[in-house]
């Protein structure tokens, strides 16, 4: 009799104890990995979300250009969008004069002009720098030089053959740039590449059909005619 | 003999009261560890959801440095710095340059909003920079994320 009066205690208490500890684990257990699981989540989707941004960022190929106009001096800002994605331009510097924008260019498009800009008081020799911003955090900027001049106007004097090898660190190679007739060429021997996107400039003195030839050792590896004119005073070649 | 094994089947309290009794303690203790296992997980999964969001938000800030330059007012050599916050989150900055930080105050912190630009509180480089003098400034968020500049003065 005592012994039946036991086993039935330690069984009441035994039940009570699971209802508890079952009870903690639905009501607090499970919750709590609820909790931590969703926040998990969250935090890989942002992960995934920057990674795209961070993808979409180098994907954009934004291409500006400037008119000029000589009376009134005035500068036509123009762009193209040569990728995949559409762009928002958010601002336009003019120096060191920002002007906010908002204009959507669509994957692919034509020239398309986004600003128009006339010069209030222009200085003999004044230089223009134009920067376009876009909302994922690029700036492209017009890599030409633009300068006023009382008598002749828009100046662009530089005209640039441009060359961007894409290659490892370290690889050493030769260019050799041959102008039109007349004209003496540019050569670069043995240039080391430090880093693996370094673009070369190369300052042309006139406007002509010039070609550039890159050599690794003796062997010719590429080849490149690039057109300088006033329309197009930078030519970038892509080896 | 008989006396002794009378007073061993004695028993001091009824099995009922002692199994109320032990019942009790055992809902008594079971309710404690219940209200502190609670309370600790509940704790435990707001500290983690917390240090989730903020290590996503330190993950998330996007912003770049966007224009610089430098003049030279009422011979104050001064450096104008554009900040563009294109991120999700907004951030809160300060400005190294030349040794200098700015604003210097620990405490105060320049805020920008998502998706905004802001043109950082001019700053007083002290000397007189040379000119093609590099230099290089950094932008450092509350959240410890840096980005960089290298300006040439012209």
């Amino acid at each position: 009799m005592p012994t039946t009066g036991i086993s039935c205690r330690r069984g009441t208490s035994t039940i009570l104890g699971t209802i508890i500890f079952v009870g903690i684990i639905f009501s607090a257990f499970i919750p709590m990995m609820l909790v931590i699981k969703q926040a998990d989540t969250l935090h890989e989707m942002r992960k995934h979300e920057l990674g795209i941004l961070e993808q979409e960022r180098g994907d954009e190929a934004l291409y500006v250009y400037v008119q000029t106009v000589k009376e009134p001096p005035k500068l036509i800002i123009k762009v193209q969008n040569k990728g995949a994605l559409s762009v928002n331009i958010v601002r336009l510097w003019i120096n060191d004069d920002s002007f906010p924008i908002d204009y959507n260019v669509q994957p692919m498009s034509s020239i398309e002009t986004i600003y128009s800009y006339t010069l209030q008081v222009p200085e003999d020799d004044d230089s223009y720098y134009i920067v376009v911003t876009t909302d994922r955090g690029n700036s492209i900027a017009f890599d030409t030089y633009l300068n006023w001049d009382f008598d002749l106007g828009w100046g662009s004097d530089i005209k640039l053959v441009n060359i961007l090898i894409n290659s490892l660190p370290g690889n050493i190679f030769k260019i050799k740039v041959i102008g039109p007739e007349l004209t003496e060429p540019f050569t670069v021997d043995n240039e080391t590449l430090s880093l693996k996107y370094e673009p070369k400039f190369f300052d042309v003195p006139i406007e002509g059909e010039y070609t550039v030839k890159i050599y690794r050792g003796t062997k010719e590896i590429f080849s490149e005619i690039a057109t300088i004119s006033d329309e197009e005073p930078v030519y970038w070649v892509f080896a | 003999m008989k006396e002794r094994e009378r007073l061993k089947e004695r028993r001091a309290i009824s099995p009922v009261i002692s199994a109320l009794i032990l019942s009790a303690v055992v809902l008594t203790v079971g309710g404690v560890v219940w209200t502190f296992s609670q309370g600790a997980m509940t704790i435990s999964a707001e500290d983690y959801a917390e240090s989730v969001i903020d290590m996503t938000d330190t993950i998330s800030e996007r912003f770049i440095i966007e224009h610089v330059y430098y003049e030279y007012v009422d011979e104050v050599p001064e450096l104008y710095v554009f900040v563009y916050n294109y991120g999700t989150v907004d951030i809160e900055v300060k400005v190294e340059v030349k040794g200098g930080t700015y604003p210097a105050a620990e405490e105060t912190w320049i805020e920008i909003p998502s998706k905004e630009m802001i043109p950082f509180p001019t700053i007083d480089l002290g000397t007189i920079p040379s000119s093609k003098e590099e230099l290089n400034i950094r932008i450092y968020t509350r959240r410890e994320n840096n980005a960089y500049y290298r300006y040439l003065v012209p």
